[in-house]
């Protein structure tokens, strides 16, 4: 039996991608190639598995069925890739590999649907005209199901080099389709080694509660539980785009995250992760919200001459907003704000990821910002190399708060020169990483003094400088980069200078010799 | 008949217009393939010709790779002359260069050479008596083209030049090379000047070197403590001036096209000691001191001095560049093109300060040292005018050494 490698996956899935490319918009065909690739993993590990009980069992179909029930996953027969690509070629495929998602999500309720009744499939629909006219349609659909079913796509876990293959997969697809669709589907995609520094930043310790309330795909949250070091931790997630939320459920599934909670919704207006009346308090919150949202807040439902406030953050049910209400266009203190309410007094930590524009902007968010420093929340400030993003090259940092800070101290790091610069992005390396994270350990370790932690990488401020500066966060301020300028030799200088001025002097005589004989 | 009065001047006895193909064959230079450049024989290109009145082989950058028997084909020796067939502006088509070296270097395509036929002209003598009014006229003339400048052989061939004796090009040449050497030395001394006023910039500024009458402690101050902003707008009838590398001038001194608007309410006024600087270039060092009243574009911030400042002494200071960083580190802004130093960025920024005694005290000798370089700087225009009218004289044979 042939063993199956990472790379050899992520080519046959790439190749799938062909089907689409150039007809229709990868933030569109991602969502159908993502669900295939579920589709076939949980298929394969159906054959997998019941291939086992029948060896177990000496060929005993009926009991090998019936220890097929107790699985992680039922995949009932119309679900079943074999199923659909035996059908390929029937008209209606399309509708064929709806009601094969419809009986999958049926079959695994528990799993697949959130508490509110809503499967994770809702948004994909095999048989919409946005993949073509009829005949186009099925064409596509055949290609697709041929394409997967090449033997470089078996998915079976005895075939895998690796227990994470799949999530692998999946994450460099999503990568992938990040920088070929470019800004667009940046927004759903945090770079790897982002997620990674991030969640290194804010380790969880085992038995945390883990939330990113804008998980896109789930990468971050991934991340951040593996973080961990053990299998002791809960994570929760919520994302506003519906069809992403799919991804980031099967995407959890995929890594073996089966318990992770992940609410799809728009977490400012409709907060999904609730205890009772009251939002959920988590050990440690992490995020890459979008950019400098535009329009998160209040919202208006106009009909004629009636305006209904549906939404209104001055009035936020869950008083989120106290420090301050942001400005209607930046929505970055909006989630910022979210985040500390959510993490538990007195030792929940937040990690999240801002354009530098949340480090100085003043007005409302000058003031919250300020807030949140005289409450000594904020522990660190970390400028990250620019271009490391998909789709925009605006250098971002991160801020770390902690609800169990020790001294008034803030940290600061300047990272910006330290990076890989690849063909279109930038790329943050092992040791870039590290040198990031020790530091961070350090200070909260205790182990850094106030002032300069090391030459042009990282300061350590104190309460009354940061108020000096009038809560101004701008990197700069603090970490000095400043290169002194060769001090000049004047020894050699006055040397020059002299020998000059006496060759001037011959030279010049020999010049008003030729000027009298010329002139006269 | 050669020096027949048509030319505009009498000849003395013995000297010639030559023609240039009685005096040379011409060639143009190599168009190698793309990939052979960056390695190989030394190759003369356009831009070195244009730059240059000789060259020497370690003027040159450029190398390509040829077979020997090209190389052959297109060797330039010592005493060579090379044209420049393309330039950007007239002015500048078909300038001279002479090759002094051993080296055996090749010539490109933009470059037409000329060998010396026989032995009519001195080496020395060659850097100058292509250069004159005479000879440069009639290469203009011969240029062609409406977006750049081109000179084809047929053309170059026609070009007269005036030849004296041997002996007495050698006497020319001596004479005038005294000029270049003058001129060199002059630029060095500018440029060692310049150092010796950095040198001074970096001492005095910093207080690691003190005059002797001071000696108090230099406190660290903020900006502010110096200077308040001036915001005054709306006097449209004050001159209109521009803020420059070098100061602050009227625009209509300015050699930078006049780009103001054409309503001028918003200008805001500056007055004599007043330091504007461009609020979005502050982080590059972008300011300068006034000497007259007049208004200027509202993209500037216009400081403006209290009792315990000498501008004069904070004008030198913002130049310096631990001052420019500490500029940047208070500019606000996501990328380079949006860092803004507002007048309260501005007047945050911490140094340490002298008094107003020591300030003076400093502005005085650092005055004198911009001082002694612009007297520099207009000895050397004067050099490089004498050595103009010396070759309009003695290359024409106006006038003539004693030999």
């Amino acid at each position: 039996m042939a063993i199956i490698t990472q790379k050899a996956i992520n080519d046959a899935v790439w190749k799938a991608c062909d089907t689409f490319r150039g007809s229709i918009d990868p933030s569109v065909y991602k969502d159908y190639i993502l669900t295939m690739l579920f589709i076939k993993y949980l298929s394969d590990v159906h054959d997998d598995k019941y291939e086992a009980y029948l060896d177990k069992y000496s060929g005993d179909v009926e009991r090998a069925k019936r220890a097929m029930l107790h699985e992680r996953f039922k995949v009932p027969e119309n679900s079943h890739f074999k199923f659909l690509y035996e059908n390929r070629n029937a008209s209606n495929i399309g509708e064929l590999i709806d009601i094969a998602l419809e009986d999958l999500e049926e079959a695994n309720r528990q799993k697949l649907f959130t508490e509110d009744g809503v499967g994770i499939f809702q948004n994909i629909n095999f048989n919409s005209s946005v993949l073509g006219e009829t005949k186009d349609k099925n064409t596509r659909l055949k290609n697709l199901l041929l394409d997967f079913n090449k033997p470089e796509l078996d998915l079976r876990p005895s075939h895998l080099d690796g227990t994470d293959i799949i999530g692998g997969a999946y994450e460099y697809l999503i990568s992938n389709f990040a920088s070929d669709a470019g800004k667009k589907a940046g927004e759903f995609f945090t770079p790897s080694e982002v997620s990674t520094l991030l969640a290194k930043l804010t380790k969880s310790a085992p038995g945390s509660r883990i939330c990113d309330p804008t998980c896109g795909s789930g990468s971050l949250l991934i991340k951040a539980g593996q973080e961990v070091g053990s299998d002791n931790f809960s994570l929760y997630g919520q994302e506003a785009n519906g069809s992403t939320w799919g991804l980031a459920v099967m995407n959890m599934f995929l890594h073996g995250f089966d318990n992770a909670t992940i609410r799809w919704g728009d977490t400012i207006r409709n907060p999904k992760l609730k205890e009772g009346d009251s939002l959920m308090k988590f050990d440690t919150v992490v995020a890459n919200p979008p950019f400098s949202l535009d329009k998160w807040g209040k919202v208006e439902d106009k009909d004629g001459e009636k305006t209904t406030v549906t939404y209104d953050p001055e009035t936020d049910p869950y008083n989120r907003f106290w420090r301050g209400v942001p400005p209607k266009s930046k929505g970055d203190w909006a989630f910022i704000s979210h985040m500390i309410e959510t993490t538990y007094e007195g030792k929940g930590k937040v990690g999240v990821v801002v354009p530098h524009g949340v480090l100085f902007r003043g007005s409302s968010e000058g003031k919250i910002r300020q807030k949140t420093i005289e409450e000594n929340l904020l522990e660190a400030v970390i400028g990250l190399p620019a271009n490391l993003f998909f789709g925009t090259g605006i250098p971002a940092a991160i801020l770390i708060f902690n609800k169990g800070k020790e001294t008034k101290n803030v940290l600061f790091v300047n990272a910006s020169a330290h990076y890989e610069s690849a063909k279109n992005q930038n790329k943050l390396r092992k040791e870039d990483i590290e040198h990031i994270v020790n530091t961070y350990r350090g200070f909260n370790q205790g182990k850094l003094q106030p002032g300069v932690a090391e030459d042009k990488f990282s300061y350590v401020g104190t309460f009354k400088e940061i108020k000096e500066n009038d809560f101004n966060l701008n990197i700069p301020r603090y970490v000095d980069t400043f290169e002194e300028e060769p001090e000049v030799d004047i020894e050699s200088v006055q040397a020059k200078i002299k020998e000059l001025e006496g060759e001037l002097e011959e030279v010049q005589q020999q010049m008003d010799k030729y000027l009298k004989e010329i002139v006269g | 008949m050669e020096n027949s009065p048509s030319y505009g001047f009498e000849l003395p006895m013995g000297w010639e217009v030559k023609s240039l193909n009685s005096l040379f064959s011409f060639k143009n230079g190599i168009n190698a393939d793309k990939n052979s450049y960056g390695s190989g024989v030394k190759f003369i290109n356009v831009m070195e010709v244009i730059n240059n009145e000789f060259i020497t082989p370690d003027m040159i950058p450029g190398t390509v790779n040829i077979s020997d028997n090209k190389k052959k084909q297109y060797i330039v020796r010592n005493g060579d002359v090379l044209f420049n067939r393309t330039s950007e502006v007239n002015d500048e088509i078909g300038l001279s260069s002479i090759y002094y070296g051993a080296e055996e270097v090749v010539f490109g395509g933009f470059v037409i050479h000329g060998k010396p036929l026989g032995n009519r002209i001195n080496d020395l003598f060659k850097k100058y008596c292509f250069r004159i009014g005479f000879v440069r006229n009639q290469i203009i003339k011969a240029g062609q083209g409406a977006v750049r400048s081109n000179i084809g052989q047929k053309d170059l061939q026609k070009v007269k030049v005036i030849l004296p004796p041997l002996n007495e090009q050698i006497e020319i040449a001596k004479a005038l090379t005294n000029w270049d050497r003058a001129i060199r030395k002059t630029s060095q001394l500018i440029e060692q000047k310049k150092l010796q006023k950095k040198w001074l910039m970096q001492q005095l500024l910093t207080g690691k070197k003190r005059l002797n009458r001071f000696s108090g402690e230099w406190r660290e101050h903020s900006l502010g403590d110096f200077f308040t902003e001036r915001k005054e707008t709306g006097f449209k009838d004050l001159e209109l001036l521009s803020v420059g590398q070098n100061g602050i001038y009227p625009q209509s001194e300015s050699d930078k096209k006049d780009t103001s608007n054409s309503d001028k309410s918003k200008y805001k006024k500056i007055c004599p000691s007043d330091i504007g600087y461009n609020t979005m270039r502050m982080w590059q060092g972008r300011s300068a001191l006034s000497s007259s009243t007049g208004i200027v574009s509202p993209a500037y911030t216009i400081v403006k001095p209290k009792k315990n400042a000498v501008s004069e002494y904070f004008a030198y200071l913002f130049k310096t560049p631990k001052i420019i960083n500490l500029f940047w580190r208070n500019s606000q802004g996501l990328v380079s093109d949006t860092l803004n130093c507002k007048f309260k960025d501005f007047s945050i920024v911490k140094t340490k300060i002298p008094d107003k005694e020591e300030q003076k005290a400093i502005v005085n000798i650092l005055r004198l040292a911009d001082e002694e370089l612009q007297l520099l700087q207009s000895k050397l225009n004067q050099l490089k005018a004498q050595k103009r009218w010396l070759m309009q004289v003695l290359l024409s044979g106006k006038k003539r050494l004693n030999f």
